[in-house]
């Protein structure tokens, strides 16, 4: 037998015994019961409603002046849940001058925001179906924002997304 | 069993050339190609498990408009002067306040106008004034080219902490002086 065809063999037989034991893995005695007829069987489904519990309103802000929103972020689906926040993003003229921080909170309200930063690009722990998650947005206009800034305008977007977990 | 011959191939070679250096691959490498072979296929066999543990993920997005606040200009009255015998007429410059900034300023944030003369070559003299003031006279003493056209506007300042910032312009008004029996008095002209 030349070396090639041995390669080639030992291949075969690696390939082989990959299969074998991927089907080992899940070999076991089996038992099968009908448990009902008629069953309807669905696939879950996963939704991401943000709102804010405590409204952020960002027109007609001062130099140095800060504005605070509670973000809350509710999964409208089946299952546990995860959520990642990518870092906030400010578009338009007043890009560069707005700071926009993000805080954890335990409740709906600015009160209940903490000083712990809240992670961005990073998947949360897991969260039981139906709960939600406050999310404090802090946004401060520069304190040396100049004159010709007045009147300018930009928009703040926050972007979540949500993940499935099991359900045990 | 026979000695198995090993055969050469080349690729390009003709029949009649002569044979080449026979290239023996290595060992290794052949070891190598194999080990590559049963890796792809292991990975494989690995992956399709993992189809199970696929996620579904959804992304929402909130927008939020932002917008800089920007500081009123106050009304320009009429332009007027004062006549003053024996002494130089000087130019009566009177505004109306604008409405207090909505939403109101930031604590440590401080108010005033200002009153700024342009000459017509260029020269700026700005007289500040403070809130509650809305009225004051400009003197030609107090520019360096009275007899020139000079242009008068007022703006509503605010000192922040770390900036300043000043309103639009209001409307102008503008005044040139004259001499009348050695003094020099302001007079309105058209803007």
């Amino acid at each position: 037998m030349n070396r090639r065809l041995r390669l080639q063999l030992i291949a075969a037989v690696a390939v082989a015994l990959s299969f074998i034991g991927s089907a080992a893995a899940y070999g076991s005695w089996r038992a099968a019961q009908n448990v009902g007829t008629n069953a309807t069987i669905t696939s879950g489904t996963i939704g991401l409603t943000p709102q804010w519990s405590t409204a952020l309103s960002l027109t007609g802000m001062w130099p140095g002046e800060t504005r605070t929103g509670v973000l809350q972020l509710t999964q409208t689906g089946d299952g546990r849940w995860q959520y990642q926040l990518d870092p906030p993003a400010v578009t338009g003229a007043l890009a560069g001058n707005l700071a926009v921080a993000l805080r954890t909170s335990t409740g709906p309200t600015a009160a209940a925001c903490t000083a712990t930063a809240q992670p961005v690009s990073t998947w949360s722990a897991t969260i039981a179906n139906g709960a939600s998650v406050y999310v404090c947005v802090v946004v401060t206009l520069s304190s040396t924002a100049p004159s010709s800034l007045q009147a300018q305008t930009g928009s703040l977007a926050l972007t979540a997304t949500a993940r499935n977990q099991s359900t045990y | 069993m026979r000695p198995q011959q090993r055969e050469v191939r080349g690729v390009g070679m003709s029949p009649t050339a002569p044979a080449p250096t026979p290239a023996v691959p290595s060992t290794r490498r052949r070891f190598a190609r194999a080990t590559g072979v049963v890796a792809v296929v292991a990975g494989l066999v690995a992956a399709v498990p993992g189809a199970a543990w696929a996620y579904w993920t959804i992304t929402a997005t909130s927008t939020t408009a932002a917008s800089a606040n920007s500081l009123a200009a106050p009304t320009m009255g009429a332009c007027s002067t004062r006549t003053i015998i024996f002494g130089n007429d000087p130019v009566k410059v009177a505004w109306t306040e604008p409405a207090a900034p909505s939403p109101a300023l930031p604590s440590g944030a401080t108010r005033s106008y200002l009153v700024q003369v342009v000459s017509a070559s260029g020269a700026v003299v700005n007289v500040s004034s403070a809130v509650g003031t809305t009225s004051i006279e400009v003197s030609p003493d107090s520019v360096a080219a009275p007899m020139e056209k000079q242009t008068i506007t007022v703006r509503t300042r605010v000192v922040f902490g770390s900036t300043t910032w000043d309103s639009a312009p209001s409307a102008p008004i503008a005044v040139q002086g004259s001499n009348l029996l050695g003094y020099t008095n302001f007079g309105c002209v058209t803007p």
